[in-house]
């Protein structure tokens, strides 16, 4: 119970009715106000919000780089001039109100520094669409509605459809494409495109 | 376990080569399971070296 802090805990608006922060990331926000409010600056490291919550360091690592990213908090790490050595690491957090009024008066430009390489979905969507105009024998409009059929999220949109899949082979994929006639449902009859949606069904099986 | 279609967050240049902050965000297994937080967490820690090869690889 020491590490409770009996401080009051704020939420805002702006935070509490965000859609692209999970609940756990909004009590974490919470917390750090709390902290904030009885020092300052948050100082707690990963490891004290994983104790505090149960919860692996991962998750707490995911719900503060969610309200990083999303400009409600600043993750600061200070370095000894000259070198790589940590002096201090805190949080604050960012009336995102306030800096959107300077914003709109001045060229002041906020940036993220947090850089992420990943091997994103991005990523993976641009290498998809590499391959898929490597078959430049074929048809731009085909290539592009195959694209389009392939390239569908799932609903976590972690993934795309054809990577849902046991095997893809886009040279075969394109050239069965090809042979249905899937790309041309468009200018057919609604019994054509039904049955064209029932192969691509069929298909996914 | 081998992972694939893996996503590593926070990798910061500032602290290059320990890249502390760095951690794995999402990955799928074999079968294309997606793993929990804590398998996440446990694959890093079990798989240090080959986790730091990852990063590094991510930056070239």
């Amino acid at each position: 119970m020491k590490d409770r802090p009996n401080y009051y805990a704020i939420l805002t608006s702006e935070v509490r009715y965000d859609n692209s922060l999970t609940p756990n990331a909004k009590l974490l926000y919470a917390e750090i106000t709390a902290l904030c409010n009885m020092n300052g600056k948050c100082t707690a490291p990963t490891s004290y919000f994983t104790r505090l919550y149960q919860v692996s360091r991962v998750s707490v690592q995911k719900w503060l780089k969610s309200l990083d990213d999303l400009g409600y908090i600043k993750r600061v790490v200070k370095y000894k001039q000259g070198s790589k050595e940590i002096l201090a690491r805190y949080i604050t957090i960012v009336n995102k109100t306030s800096i959107k009024k300077l914003t709109d008066n001045t060229n002041i430009n906020i940036t993220n520094n947090n850089i992420t390489y990943s091997n994103t979905i991005k990523k993976r969507k641009e290498k998809f669409l590499e391959e898929v105009y490597a078959f430049n024998d074929i048809d731009k409009s085909t290539l592009d509605d195959f694209i389009d059929y392939w390239i569908e999220k799932n609903p976590t949109g972690k993934k795309m459809k054809f990577e849902m899949q046991k095997t893809f082979d886009i040279n075969l994929r394109l050239k069965r494409w090809n042979r249905n006639n899937f790309n041309k449902n468009k200018s057919t009859s609604k019994i054509d495109y039904q049955i064209s949606e029932y192969l691509k069904g069929k298909e996914l099986l | 376990m081998n992972i694939q279609n893996y996503e590593i967050s926070d990798i910061k240049l500032e602290d290059y080569p320990k890249f502390c902050d760095a951690f794995l965000s999402y990955a799928e297994d074999e079968n294309g399971k997606e793993l929990t937080d804590y398998e996440l967490e446990k694959w890093q820690e079990d798989n240090y070296e080959k986790f730091s090869e990852m990063i590094l690889e991510e930056l070239r």
